[in-house]
């Protein structure tokens, strides 16, 4: 039979084209093909080209297996497929789900690690061990004759061990301690490498599920270390190269698609008057370009401009009375009757009204104009009402007559809004919290607070005991260690890494000044707008003089406030170093003396009040704290004590540091002291006015007549509480725990990946190993060779 | 073999199984029988059957079959190189989420519940993704099995006759789980051959998928020569489809559980209440995490307005709808990932479920070794 169906075959195949393929024996019968399957050599990374060209066979290959033709390789080469799909899909949509770039960033890395962690895992810790050790290479890849590639030992029970070269095989016999003298060595060593590299892919199994998350883990900690500056660079110059980019098109396309909006409204009804429905629509539609750029507030008053717009009517004087019946009055003789009661002041709008309808009524010429050829039918009240109409028409203004202007004011508001959220973008992106939680100054608190620690960590001796404690916010243990800090030489050195970090943000909030650069002309430009359309209420609270809590003040002091608290906790970090130093030098001791003039005061009384008012404080209220428990002074030590906090000439040794050092150019060096003094100097006129106690202090400020007194008050006292900045625990307590966490995390998945890795190793070092079933088997054969 | 007859000579002296319900001589047959189709089982009990299957490979893949494995045992085979393939998985799922929260309890409360939200976004990811995964391969498979009658995870029971590791030890018998159609090169069509379940024909099973494809009767005298073809080009499809299919599911999947719903879903049921209620919670676990999955997909697609009872309601009765938010780019992003999802699974229904191949009997003639037109000896 199965001769037959060889000649069958052979017969058939010998009038096909590939006769060459078949070798045929004496017999003249077909032998089976030779094989062509054949080792692949070794490597640690796919070439990312025949990565390529394996995805473009796998992409050819789903339009034969939608026809049902694949076959079980091709289905679970399409598996990895999927699942490659799928795990692009997912970092694709995690790309676009999160806000900021870093993490957009991540999720590519976070998919990399992986799938590295994955395919390095068992190379480094079970595949070279093995191989090094026994010769058996476990995850050895053989393409078979169909050119499928496979594992050589990925079914226990079918190994090519054929493939293997006669080299290979001795090497591994040799390196496995297989007896010389056995006559069936090879089998034996093929048996062995079976079962090497059977419980090899068993141990990986065990692994894998905790190694590939662990490093995966770890390396994006790493990675994310590396691409945070670079990606908050990019992503702030992006914002700054928005800023002020060309906005024409978006307003242009916005604006015509408000006029066409009109232009259909006033189809419906082409005389309508300004109604109060008119007025939400349109409205509304003006408040999609206001709430686009934070200013919705603004609705409301555009609408009642709106209202405002409606109500007024064209005086009824002369020139209105020319303009609508003029082409109708034959030598001015019907004017002539009524030009009395129309020039005339006394008479009201209604009274003009009704003269003129029972004037005009006798005009041939309008009653044609009106009724056309039916004008001999008409009744008299008929005309009356037309006319009375066409007056209140022409009195009021249609949405035809403001279409012009409403849809030149869109333009400019759109633009407005445009440009403003560009800005916003830029301003957000640095001093905001809005939707960029990693503004620029976030960043920066984050890197002082982090430099803060590691200033007081300054011999680099922090235990993770002593970072738990400044963790907890130990005020013992932070003060203790600020004191040996302004004892150590190292002090200098972290004063300059905090005046950098300082003058580098003040070079960012000057760029975010929204007082003198672009932001202030587009608002100015919009109000021009406004104001010329008689849209007043809306500019008024768009940006004014007299009004306190417009878009604009609030805007502005929303940036200035962040970069107010930031840079008052930042000056404030300084001040106490500086304060502690005085101390330390004993020049603070010489202070209180020249301050006290003679009276007898308790030095240490002041010194402690002063140091306890400086690292805890959260309050403006300095005087009440210095006046009650537990400090208890006295009016004159009060004097005293705030003389000693708000000196304004005290930068001894903000100098001595910035002299230190050699980075800084001299005009460097200058501006970060003239800032210090003016800061202090601002610090000094809202919180360190003794005269001015803190309570009556609102109360005796003048404030200008015309404005907001309740807004003044509130801006004036959020300023304060700006000014007195985050209490040194906090600001330590916030970046020690960042770092505690980190390094706990660190150590945690560290020692876990630590373990693993020893584990693996170990357990390595049991593969293949010749059992006793082995060593049995292989006594036997050397037994029956002597027999 | 010669280890075999020792154990036969054992049974003479062996006491009489006892056995309640079946018959001896049944029971026998079925344990002779190397591979036992579980037909039966699969039509009464669809779901439970394969989970039943489910749980015994898990349970194996971590004890017996890695074992064998770590020892280099000669029984090992690829079922079970196959089967241990999924400890990495259920370790891994586990641990991404632990990557999160392991640490926890060096941190303080706020940092630590942070991570934990973040843990258990991951948790619900890895979790909706198996089930999606799973799951989506029978939005394939169940229109196949309606329409045709072909189950494609139809299971069966092989029985091994394992070598013994060791000399002078008995023989063993081990169970592997396969399904007939695990191989589309080779499935498993002898076992539908002389099946009681489908008729009292040889190839009563062929007939009636042959039919059900609309092939007439008169056509279907060696059914099985003429229906095998076709069911394989099926099951090639299908196989194909869900193999791309299931990998978008779950990253639909992945998707859901990254939703802030699943960050307050307390994973450990026994965490979620305490005394009497804990186990009204145990029993509502399921249900609850069914219902944040929902709300989850819900803020995925970024809509409130799914094909629900109560939407198709309001729509049919012209019903105001509660004005939505309206959509962002990541619920775009979202939307063109289920969408991807939920187009290959159409695809794939539409491909399987009519016939696109009209030359294929001419193509049969070409490829086939053995020209029909020509005479044949045989003997």
């Amino acid at each position: 039979m199965t001769n037959l169906l060889n000649s069958i075959t052979a017969n058939q195949n010998l009038k096909a084209e590939n006769k060459t393929s078949f070798t045929f024996d004496s017999n003249g019968k077909v032998k089976p093909l030779q094989d062509k399957a054949k080792l692949l050599p070794p490597k640690v990374f796919g070439s990312p080209i025949e990565c390529v060209k394996d995805l473009k066979t796998d992409v050819f290959n789903i339009k034969k297996a939608l026809k049902g033709q694949a076959n079980d390789y091709e289905i679970g080469r399409l598996n990895d497929l999927g699942l490659k799909a799928g795990s692009v899909g997912i970092a694709s949509y995690l790309y676009v789900k999160n806000p900021l770039r870093l993490n957009k960033k991540m999720e590519f890395v976070g998919l990399t690690t992986f799938l590295g962690s994955m395919m390095l895992w068992p190379k480094v810790m079970i595949q070279a061990p093995l191989k090094a050790r026994t010769g058996v290479d476990f995850r050895q890849e053989y393409i078979d004759s169909q050119g499928r590639k496979k594992y050589l030992y990925q079914d226990p029970q079918y190994v090519l061990t054929d493939l293997l070269p006669r080299e290979e095989l001795d090497k591994i016999g040799n390196k496995m301690d297989v007896d010389e003298n056995l006559s069936d060595r090879d089998n034996f060593i093929k048996q062995r490498a079976r079962k090497a590299a059977l419980q090899a892919n068993t141990l990986w199994m065990a692994t894998a599920g905790f190694a590939a998350p662990v490093m995966s883990a770890l390396s994006c900690n790493f990675v994310e270390r590396i691409l945070k500056t670079s990606s908050e660079n990019a992503e702030f110059k992006k914002t700054e190269a928005d800023a002020y980019k060309p906005v024409g098109e978006n307003v242009e396309a916005k604006t015509k698609a408000f006029d066409k909006f009109l232009g259909e409204l006033i189809k419906k009804e082409p005389n309508a008057v300004l109604s109060t429905d008119h007025i939400k629509t349109i409205g509304d539609k003006f408040g999609e370009i206001f709430t686009s750029s934070n200013s919705g507030y603004l609705t409301d008053f555009f609408k009642k401009d709106l209202q405002i717009l409606a109500d007024s009517s064209n005086e009824i004087n002369e020139e209105f009375v020319k303009k609508v019946f003029g082409e109708y009055d034959e030598d001015g003789k019907l004017y002539k009757k009524v030009h009395k009661t129309i020039e005339s002041p006394k008479y009201s709008a209604e009274k003009k009204i009704e003269k003129l309808v029972k004037t005009y009524s006798q005009s041939n010429k309008l009653k044609e104009e009106l009724f056309g050829k039916n004008a001999s039918e008409v009744k008299e009240h008929e005309m009356e009402k037309s006319i009375r109409n066409k007056i209140l028409i022409n009195a009021t203004p249609t949405l035809k007559s403001i279409k012009t202007s409403l849809v030149n004011l869109y333009r400019s508001l759109a633009e407005y809004s445009e440009k403003k959220t560009n800005i916003d973008g830029f301003i957000f992106a640095r001093m905001g919290q809005q939707n960029k939680p990693n503004s620029y100054i976030a960043s920066k608190w984050e890197c002082f607070g982090e430099k803060f620690v590691d200033a007081l960590n300054f011999d680099s001796t922090f235990s993770t005991t002593e970072l738990k404690k400044a963790k907890n916010g130990d005020e013992k243990f932070i003060k203790d260690k600020i004191k040996q800090l302004v004892k150590s030489d190292k002090l200098a050195d972290s004063v300059n890494t905090f005046m950098k970090i300082i003058d580098d943000f003040n070079q960012v909030v000057k760029k975010c000044d929204v007082t003198t650069n672009g932001p202030l002309d587009i608002f100015k430009n919009a109000r021009e707008v406004l104001v010329a359309n008689k849209f007043n209420e809306t500019a008024e609270h768009l940006i004014s003089d007299k009004n306190v809590g417009t878009v604009y003040n609030v805007y502005k002091k929303g940036v200035e406030d962040s970069a107010l608290s930031a840079k008052a906790s930042f000056y404030r970090v300084i001040q106490y170093l500086g304060f502690e130093k005085s101390i330390e030098d004993g020049s603070l001791d010489k202070k209180i003396e020249n301050l006290s003039q003679g009276n007898n005061i308790d030095k240490a009384k002041i010194k402690k009040a002063c140091e306890e008012i400086l690292f805890n404080s959260t309050t403006v209220n300095y005087i009440e704290r210095f006046k009650n428990k537990p400090v208890n002074l006295t009016d004159k030590e009060v004097k005293v004590a705030m003389e000693v906090l708000f000196d304004t000439n005290d930068t001894k040794m903000l100098e001595e540091c910035l002299s230190k050092d050699k980075e800084f150019t001299p005009e460097e060096k200058q501006r970060m002291l003239e800032d210090y003094k003016a800061h202090k100097t601002e610090t000094r006129k809202y919180l360190g006015n003794y005269d001015n106690e803190m309570r009556t202090d609102f109360k005796t400020r003048t404030v200008a007549d015309d404005l907001d007194k309740s807004i003044q008050h509130s801006m004036d006292g959020e300023k304060k509480n700006n000014l007195t900045g985050k209490k040194l625990t906090d600001f330590i307590k916030e970046a020690a725990n960042k770092k505690y966490n980190s390094k706990k995390w660190l150590l945690f998945f560290s020692g876990i990946m630590a373990g693993l890795t020893t584990f693996t190793l170990t357990a390595g070092l049991f593969i293949g190993r010749k059992g006793k079933i082995e060593k049995q088997a292989e006594k036997e054969s050397k037994m029956s060779i002597a027999a | 073999m010669v280890y075999l007859s020792n154990v036969s000579k054992q049974g003479l002296y062996a006491p009489r199984r006892v056995s309640f319900g079946k018959k001896d001589d049944a029971n026998k047959e079925e344990q002779h029988k190397p591979a036992q189709l579980l037909y039966e089982e699969r039509e009464t009990e669809p779901w439970m059957t394969g989970l039943k299957i489910q749980a015994d490979r898990t349970l194996k893949a971590f004890t017996t079959y890695s074992l064998k494995g770590m020892q280099g045992s000669k029984n090992s085979n690829f079922y079970e190189t196959l089967t241990v393939g999924t400890v990495p998985y259920l370790i891994g799922s586990g641990m991404i989420a632990g990557t999160y929260s392991l640490a926890n309890r060096y941190f303080s409360t706020p940092d630590a519940v942070a991570s934990l939200a973040k843990a258990r976004n991951v948790a619900g990811g890895v979790a909706l993704f198996g089930i999606l995964k799973n799951l989506s391969k029978k939005f394939i498979e169940v229109p196949i099995d309606r329409k045709y009658g072909i189950d494609i995870s139809l299971p069966y029971k092989q029985k091994i006759d394992e070598l013994p590791e060791e000399r002078n030890k008995n023989n063993l018998t081990a169970y592997e789980y396969h399904d007939v159609y695990d191989s589309v090169d080779f499935p498993r069509f002898d076992l539908l051959y002389d099946n009681e379940y489908f008729g009292e024909e040889r190839d009563d099973y062929f007939r009636e998928v042959g039919l059900k494809m609309g092939i007439d009767e008169d056509d279907l005298e060696h059914a099985d020569q003429k229906v095998r073809p076709l069911i394989k080009e099926k099951v090639a499809v299908a196989k194909s489809v869900s193999a791309i299919n299931s990998g978008l599911w779950g990253a639909v999947g992945v998707g859901m559980g990254m939703q802030g719903v699943f960050s307050d879903f307390k994973f450990n049921p026994l965490s979620r209440a305490s005394g009497f209620k804990k186990i009204l919670s145990v029993l509502y676990y399921p249900i609850d995490f069914i219902k944040t999955a929902y709300s989850g997909l819900k803020r995925f697609l970024g809509t409130d307005r799914l094909c629900t009872p109560n939407y198709i309601y309001k729509k049919c009765n012209n019903l105001p709808f509660e004005a939505s938010k309206a959509p962002e780019s990541r619920h775009f992003a979202g939307r063109a990932l289920f969408g991807a999802a939920l187009g290959t699974t159409l695809l794939g229904n539409f491909l399987t479920l009519n016939d696109f191949n009209k030359d294929r009997g001419s193509n049969n003639a070409a490829t086939s070794l053995i020209d029909d037109n020509k005479k044949k000896v045989v003997c």
